[in-house]
């Protein structure tokens, strides 16, 4: 389903490589990502350029994601396609991620969240 | 551009969903829309299969889902249609500018994506099926260009 890289002790680069990210396939995704909070991942950056495809089962596990995080976590998306961009906007979710179109700015966004959340301890 | 209808019909299983919208995508990238229109009627249909499945068939395989498409010089026409539990209308949906970002919804977005992408959407029951009318009128292009 996807590839992980660990970037921190709590903090993952998660690649989605499923194409179609619909009712078939999200149940997958929802456990993996599920998985990955319950081992300690609470900042995950998601890569979505592979998907081609996306509908609102697609959309539905990214919300729950985004809910299973404990306060201090986070969710950010990285490249997304423009048509599944467009998901995003027509359903007000881009106001709800983070969307970045490369990776570089998305850790960053990532690490400062952890150096924001460490400093907070 | 050509004129003409086809019918596919899949199984009640979200497996199966992925074939119409694969279908319904090569078909419309054949005539003059842009790929966002392409996505969009593609995603449409997938939505309105996908509730055939969940809240008709109850997520139980082994009820047959149709999809007709028609292809007419200023539009789409899909029906999408079974013979499950039939809902009495559309139910009505909160606009999707309404969402609480702080807040966002989990599920119910398909029938707000399909109002949202298409021109037109219905639901009726006509005996012992339910059909669901989507429409989207064609950018109209000077005759001979298609």
């Amino acid at each position: 389903m996807e590839q992980q890289e660990p970037i921190h002790t709590d903090a993952v680069v998660a690649t989605v490589l499923e194409t179609r990210l619909d009712a078939s396939s999200a149940p997958a995704l929802k456990k993996r990502i599920t998985a990955l909070i319950q081992n300690g991942y609470i900042r995950i950056a998601l890569d979505l350029s592979a998907v081609e495809f996306i509908d609102s089962s697609g959309l539905s596990v990214l919300v729950s994601a985004l809910r299973q995080l404990p306060e201090d976590g986070d969710l950010v998306l990285i490249g997304p396609r423009n048509t599944v961009l467009s998901m995003f906007k027509l359903t007000r979710l881009d106001r709800v991620f983070r969307i970045f179109g490369e990776p570089a700015p998305a850790l960053a966004a990532l690490s400062a969240r952890t150096i924001e959340c460490a400093m907070d301890r | 551009m050509r004129h003409g209808s086809i019918n596919l019909t899949i199984d009640s299983h979200f497996k199966n969903v992925f074939l119409v919208g694969l279908a319904v995508q090569r078909i419309c990238s054949s005539i003059p829309l842009s790929d966002q229109s392409t996505y969009e009627i593609e995603l449409a249909v997938v939505e309105a299969v996908n509730n055939s499945i969940e809240h008709a068939c109850h997520n139980e395989p082994g009820h047959p889902i149709s999809v007709q498409l028609s292809l007419s010089a200023d539009r789409i026409t899909v029906i999408v249609s079974d013979s499950g539990e039939s809902a009495e209308s559309l139910r009505e949906t909160p606009a999707l500018d309404t969402v609480d970002p702080l807040h966002p919804p989990e599920r119910g977005r398909g029938l707000q994506i399909m109002r949202a992408v298409m021109d037109e959407v219905a639901y009726r029951t006509d005996g012992a099926f339910n059909l669901l009318t989507m429409v989207k009128y064609l950018p109209i292009t000077p005759a001979g260009d298609a």
